[in-house]
């Protein structure tokens, strides 16, 4: 099953009104669509509430959506359209807007994706960084070349298995592997957040 | 949890990253996810190991992100139920409505079959019962007893007896429900009362 295939199963749960399922898509999608509304929005705190706002959107529009191109293509149309439409509102808007955040909550909010911001928070991400390449390096080939083919080049299982000369099934497991070790060295650094 | 257990869900939530899950692997996965925190708080991270991998931007924040999302999803979809419940209960009250009309249509075939001078004397003994229904129409209260007395005298044997019994009971409790509403209830009971005596 593909990715395209594999999403639609869980359009076609939210459509059925399994609000879970919208839940991992997400999950799975989330950095995705930051990074991309990244290259339209610079201010990481604002790339985040847009990320949001065009999640809530497709999860409104969802009925709509026919399934005749990826979800993810969908979604991508619509972060690209969400963050064009929060530039313009950007420039419309007065500049000491942020004084606008008049919930508590919000201003929590706001204020915790700002320290995302510090330089604590870049520390964190380099740690996280250091975590990951240190582990990559020490993985066995098979697991390193497996995850690296996956995460960096984009290939399939089926690609994967074909470069590899090995089952999918094999691949399945060294993919697995390598981000379990992975996983093992920023599971603490996460915890600490 | 058996260890072995997890690790063959970790690695379906691997899979599931990549797309690369089958159907029936999905479903299972789908539903578990509903109940383990623990196996969304991994499925975040690996989505980030990827992130980290690619040197993209690091949300570290990514379930707090998740959460936010889905909060203000959950409130819409309240709302939706709401809306929608207020719709169920706006439906209900127009069943009374419908019922009401059903057994007017009944009542008026009754009439043209059985003790038709009968059945207008106990209504409109009924009606003279009922002070709610004089309120609602008093406009043709006259009329309507000129029209009873020029009928024949009716004969007052035990059926008609409980049709008198039958229509008064009907008019009192159609009056009661429908007290609290104006427009479509209220009206809705003026032309019950009118069909019934327009025969």
């Amino acid at each position: 099953m593909g990715n395209r295939a594999s999403d639609q199963l869980l359009v076609d749960r939210v459509k059925a009104g399994d609000k879970h399922a919208f839940d991992l898509l997400v999950l799975k999608y989330q950095h995705r669509i930051v990074k991309l509304i990244m290259r339209y929005v610079r201010d990481p705190a604002e790339a985040l509430d847009v990320s949001q706002e065009a999640f809530i959107k497709a999860y409104r529009a969802l009925p709509n959506f026919r399934g005749d191109s990826a979800f993810y293509t969908w979604m991508y149309r619509i972060a690209i359209n969400t963050a064009k439409n929060h530039l313009v509102a950007a420039r419309r808007r007065p500049l000491d807007s942020a004084a606008d955040i008049s919930e508590p909550e919000e201003f929590e909010w706001h204020a915790n994706l700002q320290d995302r911001d510090s330089p604590e928070a870049e520390a964190l991400g380099e740690e996280l960084r250091n975590s990951v390449e240190k582990t990559l390096r020490e993985l066995p080939d098979d697991l390193r070349v497996a995850i690296t083919l996956r995460e960096l080049d984009g290939l399939t299982y089926e690609e994967i298995a074909q470069v590899m000369e090995c089952p999918v099934g094999t691949v399945r497991s060294r993919i697995f592997r390598a981000r379990e070790a992975m996983d093992k060295t920023i599971r603490h650094i996460m915890d600490e957040i | 949890m058996e260890s072995d257990v997890v690790r063959s869900i970790e690695e379906q939530l691997s899979a599931f990253i990549d797309g690369e899950l089958p159907d029936e692997e999905l479903q299972l996965l789908v539903r578990r996810l509903e109940r383990e925190e623990a196996f969304r708080a991994t499925l975040v991270r690996y989505s980030l190991l990827g992130n980290i991998m690619r040197n993209d931007p690091v949300q570290a924040s990514s379930e707090a992100f998740r959460a936010r999302v889905m909060a203000e999803i959950s409130s819409e979809t309240e709302a939706a139920g709401d809306q929608q419940l207020n719709a169920k209960a706006g439906f209900s009250w127009s069943r009374p409505l419908v019922s009401a009309a059903v057994v007017a249509i009944i009542f008026v075939g009754f009439i043209n079959t059985e003790s038709f001078d009968s059945i207008f004397e106990a209504g409109v003994n009924g009606i003279a019962s009922t002070g709610q229904s004089e309120s609602i129409d008093v406009r043709s209260a006259d009329q309507r007893s000129a029209r009873v007395v020029s009928k024949q005298t009716p004969r007052l044997d035990r059926k008609a007896s409980i049709n008198r019994e039958r229509m008064t009971s009907y008019l009192v409790s159609h009056s009661e429900r429908a007290r609290p509403f104006q427009g479509p209830m209220a009206d809705a009971r003026i032309f019950i009362q009118q069909a019934s005596f327009e025969q």
